[in-house]
């Protein structure tokens, strides 16, 4: 009776806002047939999948080869070089870059003249904007040896003509820089948006107690965006392997694959370029299952710390 | 009587249908057709229908698209000789041409019925060639070399394309300045040491001039030769009988050690092993040697040279240029690349009988291919002098691709076609520079070292199969040898190195290969 008193009830709910879930209903189906259908997919990983033999190739199991393709990716003699790679990038990204959109916001909500504020907000909102490939063009154009501005520079205090990207020490540093400049604008308009729901009041409070301005964002301004600040962590960690790849790719080269390649480049040399789809398939899934167990390390910490968590 | 009003809530029950209409009239959109070009026409003749077949363009010469009209008119004549109405799937860019045409062969969603590419490595996804050849392909049989065919044909000697390349001669010749050569009174130079002589000279009078090429590959083609008896490529070990990569001849340290020292010297360009891009380069006109790919010269800096308008800066050739150990450079093998058609297509002889008509005349009158490559005669093209070969292309090389036909349906470009279709005269009435250096040299194979497997298609998808650190090996090999170039690795570690090939599999690597070569040469 319980059980049917509660069905009854869910069939009320649904039935009153009936056309909110018929909202939501598209964009679920939109997740399930191109988010976890495909996912089936994914069992090429454990086979010897021939993409010319069509649906069979996947469905069947005449090809079955279990965990090979993982063993031979844990054996690869570049292994930890990519699993390095991937993780150390994701982390300098991380710590350089996660603190870069909170600090504009922090900045930019200390800027009194309106006009100031928002010609800077779009200006810094524009390299969002741009692909991959017209920043990695520009960052080419930049650091060329043969006319580069940065060389000119170099060059005009007596310098000798470099080539960055080619130099193992100052690659990743470029990345990360390039990173920034494109995405730190953009990333700052959740803070922003946190910012208004702290209450003026305490502003005011807190300067007729004699807090200073910095005094005011310790006290105040973080703890009141704590909670965007660690669903964005958490998100962060989730994503930390997911290095970027187009931005590596358009800018990499064999002279800095050892400190560039990363399991996303990796991935697109052997499966899209070699065509080994079960051996791609394979790392992309090792990778997958890697990010998962961060995202939960992550939200797990969270909420320990008394944050709220994504889950 | 009070006026009707919307309500909230009327308002968002008719915002949510009018979402959720749209959302599915988008989801339920009907099934895109095959990408077609400007080139499809608008409609059949009245009479049979022609055959419908869609070739994928790796490397178009307008990824966005040429003149439509003038693509009709081609088409049109194709379809009025042959019957058949080809269609045309464009590659957004060189860099994404492969993964759409992997994922047109694995959907098969998409009507293909012939692209090209290395065949070993589509080997599953192909059919063979051979009946469709001998019945209707008599001139494809006809203009393409013996030995270009032995490199289309498995070892049991199945033919799975038609020849995209063959052995060509011309294609990796260094290039040098030859204004900077007039200023420092030098000719060009036919030695090791002379060359070394020109790149000096060129710095000292030049501090910006660098020496560049595109990737190790190409600069090995061009150089390598003078440091290794067999040229770039693979060797004969014959203390133990067998193939290895060039990267363990002892002649490949030399040349190692020699690029390095160009690299201490500051003669190098500096991304030169980097993907940089050579066109922006060539036009900062400090490249005073290029020992790279041809046709960043005889294309894209003739391309540069005729806009700027340039009147003294341009670049010649050395014709021999001999080492310690001989000839600089390698003939070009034109490696598997060929013309396929899926193995899904019911259209091969439609295919066939197409590019047999693109072949058909030569070698003495190359109408059908000059029409297929450039367009209609007395529109984009003219005789010059027919019994010479000689025609002039009404539309300049440098033309926007809106106002030209860019070549879509000339699916039969290599050595079997392009020796024959005569010199292409610009509109400033000079011979085209590509065209006359394809002409003049392709054939030249006594330029260049022979490679001794240049008739051995290595079937590398196989040898993946059975060797799956390939990857990892030839990763070992290109990047190891670029840190020893750029000095980022020193030489002393050169024997390190030859053990970590030898760690990386070169047993394997030599007795898949081995073993192959042996399938040809029992």
């Amino acid at each position: 009776m319980n059980h049917g008193l509660r069905l009854g009830a869910a069939w009320r709910q649904i039935k009153r806002d009936r056309f909110l879930y018929a909202l939501a209903a598209l964009p679920l189906l939109y997740f399930v047939i191109f988010r976890y259908l495909p996912m089936v997919g994914l069992i090429v990983a454990f086979k010897d999948y021939d993409p010319y033999q069509g649906l069979p190739g996947i469905l069947g199991l005449d090809n079955f080869v279990g965990f090979q393709h993982f063993e031979a990716f844990f054996r690869s003699r570049f292994f930890w070089s990519v699993l390095g790679n991937t993780v150390w990038l994701g982390l300098l990204k991380l710590f350089w870059g996660f603190p870069a959109p909170l600090i504009l916001a922090l900045l930019l909500n200390e800027v009194r003249r309106t006009a100031f504020k928002r010609t800077v907000q779009t200006i810094s909102y524009l390299p969002h904007f741009f692909s991959a490939v017209v920043v990695a063009g520009l960052v080419r154009a930049m650091l060329s040896s043969q006319g580069g501005l940065v060389n000119q520079l170099s060059v005009a205090v007596g310098g000798q003509p470099a080539a960055p990207l080619t130099d193992p020490a100052l690659f990743r540093s470029i990345l990360v820089v390039a990173s920034i400049w494109q995405h730190a604008g953009w990333g700052s308009i959740i803070y922003l948006a946190a910012l208004t729901t702290i209450s003026p009041e305490m502003y005011e409070a807190a300067t007729v107690d004699g807090a200073g301005r910095l005094q005011r964002m310790w006290h105040i301004t973080l703890p009141g965006i704590a909670f965007a600040i660690v669903i964005n962590l958490i998100l962060a960690f989730g994503g930390l392997l997911n290095s970027d790849f187009e931005q590596i790719l358009l800018l990499y080269s064999p002279a800095v694959y050892r400190v560039a390649d990363v399991i996303d480049t990796f991935v697109y040399r052997s499966g899209l370029i070699g065509r080994q789809y079960s051996y791609a398939a394979a790392v992309g899934l090792f990778k997958s299952f890697v990010a998962l167990g961060l995202l939960l390390i992550a939200n797990r910490a969270a909420r320990r710390a008394g944050q709220p968590g994504l889950w | 009587m009070p006026a009707p009003h919307l309500s909230r809530r009327m308002l968002l029950k008719g915002l949510g249908l009018a979402a959720t209409s749209l959302t599915l009239t988008a989801c339920v959109s009907p099934p895109p057709s095959p990408q077609a070009t400007e080139s499809t026409p608008a409609a059949a003749p009245k009479s049979a229908p022609p055959t419908e077949i869609w070739v994928f363009l790796s490397q178009p010469g307008c990824p966005g698209g040429a003149n439509a009209d003038k693509n009709e008119a081609v088409q049109r004549t194709i379809r009025g000789a042959t019957g058949v109405r080809v269609n045309t799937i464009l590659a957004a860019s060189t860099a994404s041409a492969g993964e759409k045409l992997n994922l047109l062969l694995a959907a098969g969603s998409q009507p293909l019925d012939l692209f090209e590419g290395a065949w070993p490595d589509f080997k599953p996804a192909i059919q063979p060639l051979d009946a469709a050849l001998k019945r209707f392909g008599p001139n494809i049989l006809r203009m393409n070399a013996e030995y270009t065919w032995k490199r289309m044909k498995d070892w049991d000697g199945v033919t799975w394309g038609y020849p995209r390349l063959g052995l060509m001669g011309m294609t990796h010749f260094p290039y040098f300045r030859t204004d900077w050569l007039a200023e420092a009174g030098l000719k060009l130079p036919e030695t090791w040491a002379q060359m070394e002589t020109v790149i000096a000279a060129f710095k000292q009078r030049h501090p910006e001039s660098v020496v560049a090429a595109n990737g190790r590959n190409n600069l090995m083609m061009t150089t390598l030769g003078a440091f290794v008896e067999t040229g770039c490529g693979n060797w004969l070990d014959e203390s133990d009988g067998q193939i290895k990569p060039v990267e363990t001849h002892p002649g490949y340290r030399d040349w190692v050690v020699k690029m390095n020292e160009w690299w201490q010297r500051g003669w190098w360009q500096k991304e030169t092993f980097a993907n940089p891009d050579f066109r922006a380069m060539l036009k900062t006109l400090t490249i005073g040697v290029w020992l790279g790919w041809y046709s960043r010269i005889t294309v894209w800096w003739e391309g540069i040279r005729q806009e700027a308008k340039y009147e003294t800066e341009d670049y010649d050739f050395s014709l021999t240029l001999t080492g310690s150990k001989g000839l600089a450079k390698t003939n070009n093998p034109g490696g598997n690349e060929a013309y396929m058609i899926p193995r899904k297509s019911k259209a091969a002889d439609a295919v066939i009988r197409y590019v047999d008509w693109i072949y058909q005349g030569l070698p003495d009158d190359p109408t059908h291919t000059i029409i297929a490559g450039n367009g209609i005669e007395g529109q984009d093209w003219e005789w010059v002098d027919k019994s010479q070969r000689i025609w002039r292309s009404l539309i300049p090389a440098t033309a926007a691709c809106e106002t030209k036909y860019a070549g879509d349906f000339y699916q039969a470009k290599g050595m079997g076609t392009e020796l024959y279709i005569g010199a292409g005269v610009g509109p400033d009435g000079k011979v085209g520079r590509q065209g006359n250096h394809i002409l003049k040299y392709a054939q030249r194979f006594d330029t260049g070292k022979m490679p001794f497997d240049y008739d051995v298609p290595y079937d590398t998808t196989l040898i993946m199969k059975q060797f799956p650190g390939l990857g990892d090996f030839n990763r070992v090999l290109e990047e190891e040898s670029i840190k020893f170039i750029t000095g980022v690795r020193p030489l002393a570690e050169w024997d390190r190195f030859q053990r970590e090939i030898a760690a990386a599999g070169l047993k394997e690597w030599s007795k898949h290969h081995t073993e192959q070569y042996k399938r040809y040469h029992p």
